[in-house]
């Protein structure tokens, strides 16, 4: 009798125990007994690095469910795809998109629902699938990674060009020209010194220039005077000039035409015979130059003639005249 | 006594004779009274064809221009290298320019149809001019009598009278063998200035176009 009762008793409280623990469990585990789910597939280009089996899966930050598998795509290697289970009320459709994030810089990545416009009809999976695919689009941290070896190259480049631009040469060049500058300013800071006596020296100047600007005008002045007293008589004695300048026009015009034979007579004869006499008085006058300096030479040659050989045909030799 | 049979006078008159008669003697020279051996004159000479007057343009011929001094009346004599001589008792009827000149104003008329101007036509006025510039004219003499030649080489110059400018310009070479005597000398240079003509005549025709 003893016994039964405390087997009982024992049996029962192991039972509650269990109980316990699996309600425990299952309070712990979050487990909603009561959802429902749907798969999904996603296909990423590239690495998921981070991302592993049971990851969470958030839509708009709110958990929704999980990774179930991931695998590369039969069809491309280079792409990856992720089965996920969401819960069934999530509203997943045509226009949804899914990203790939990560919790800060740990490392673990989870994937991101958005999208899904309420009017859009619901994703389904097209011929061919297993599951509905929802596209996937690079989130800034995985362009930041896969945009990194770029970077970093492009960086390595240009800190090589700046090594080169700063070689010991151009630094020598930026050292002189710094230098320079420094001298520059030396000269100015020196120069400034001056400045009060440029100064006094361009208000001097300013001073003149007005002065001789006053007297220009005075000038202008009496110079319009003086037109207004003269011009008359000026224009009068010009216009008495430009009269007997025409009469004298007009008696040569008279007097040409009056004497046009013997004027063309002269230009189409004589003025040719003057070039040609020109021509001969210098052939002349060579001539007169060689007997001239013939005479300074040896007047006795010129008048009493030269002891001069000639050749004699007879005995073909020269033989003195 | 007259101032006439003075001593003075006489002793003066006297003297200026004899003065006279030394200045005279001097002169012999510059005026020529000869050597005791006569010269003989030639001429180049040109036979006029046509008797009509020419009908092609006015061209006036200038008085040739003779280097080293070929323009007087005497031959000259090539001797070896750069020695010069006349040809002894041989002389041109005038300077050799003058004869030059006047042959080409008669020949180009009968060969180039030209109507030619000389020292005569001065006064009128002509499109073109003709200058020559006689570069060689000389008797060379060689080892025999009949290695004897002469050099006759002439430059032709056409010039516009309009333009100022040359229209044309040619060297005539007519050099050849000639007897070693005077008669034979002065035929190869007759003959010469024809053939030299005649080739200017042709050259004249081919460039009047100029001095139309």
């Amino acid at each position: 009798m003893e016994t039964r009762a405390s087997h009982i008793l024992v049996g029962s409280f192991v039972m509650l125990c269990i109980a316990g623990l699996v309600a425990f469990a299952i309070w712990v585990a979050k487990v909603d007994l009561e959802a429902t789910y749907k798969d999904y597939d996603i296909i990423f280009e590239g690495s998921v690095s981070g991302l592993v089996n049971r990851g969470t899966v958030f839509y708009n930050g709110i958990p929704v469910g999980n990774v179930q598998d991931i695998n590369l795509d039969p069809n491309d290697p280079s792409r990856v795809r992720v089965w996920i289970r969401v819960r069934t009320e999530v509203p997943v459709t045509e226009d949804s998109v899914a990203r790939l994030e990560f919790q800060g810089f740990t490392g673990v990545a989870f994937i991101d629902l958005g999208g899904g416009s309420p009017n859009a009809p619901a994703l389904t999976a097209h011929a061919g699938q297993e599951r509905p695919v929802i596209p996937s689009e690079a989130s800034s941290f995985q362009a930041l990674f896969n945009n990194t070896p770029e970077l970093l190259a492009t960086a390595i480049d240009t800190l090589e060009r700046v090594q080169a631009l700063l070689n010991d040469e151009a630094i020598g060049g930026v050292t002189a020209s710094i230098q320079n500058v420094e001298v520059i300013t030396a000269n100015v800071a020196a120069a400034s010194a001056d400045l009060p006596t440029i100064v006094k020296q361009v208000e001097a100047m300013v001073a003149q220039v007005t002065e001789t600007a006053s007297a220009i005008e005075a000038l202008s002045r009496t110079g319009e005077a003086l037109l207004d007293d003269e011009a008359r008589t000026l224009i009068a004695e010009a216009t008495e000039t430009l009269d007997s300048a025409n009469a004298l026009m007009v008696n040569i015009n008279a007097l040409v035409a009056n004497n046009e034979p013997a004027i063309t007579q002269f230009i189409n004869s004589s003025l040719p015979e003057v070039s040609r006499m020109i021509r001969d008085l210098r052939i002349t006058g060579r001539a007169l130059s060689r007997l001239v300096t013939r005479i300074e030479r040896n007047p006795g040659e010129v008048i009493f003639g030269g002891e001069q050989e000639e050749y004699d045909l007879k005995t073909r030799k020269k033989e003195p005249n | 006594m007259t101032k006439r049979d003075h001593p003075s006078f006489r002793a003066l008159a006297a003297g200026l004779a004899l003065t006279l008669i030394a200045a005279l003697a001097a002169c012999g020279p510059l005026i020529s009274f000869g050597d005791g051996e006569p010269e003989t004159v030639y001429t180049l000479h040109y036979e006029p064809k046509r008797t009509d007057e020419p009908t092609g343009p006015l061209v006036f011929v200038a008085e040739p221009s003779m280097v080293e001094g070929l323009g007087g009346r005497v031959i000259a004599v090539r001797l070896s290298d750069f020695e010069r001589t006349l040809l002894k008792n041989v002389r041109w009827t005038t300077a050799s320019s003058d004869l030059i000149r006047e042959y080409l104003i008669l020949s180009l008329r009968d060969h180039a149809n030209l109507r030619t101007l000389g020292e005569t036509g001065l006064d009128v006025s002509a499109k073109c001019r003709l200058n020559t510039t006689v570069q060689a004219m000389e008797f060379v003499p060689g080892a025999t009598p009949e290695a004897d030649a002469i050099t006759f080489r002439a430059e032709m110059t056409l010039v516009s009278q309009v333009t100022g400018t040359q229209a044309a310009h040619m060297v005539f070479d007519k050099g050849r063998r000639v007897e070693g005597n005077a008669r034979g000398i002065v035929a190869g240079f007759n003959a010469a200035m024809s053939e030299l003509a005649a080739e200017t005549g042709r050259w004249m025709t081919a460039n009047i176009g100029a001095c139309r």
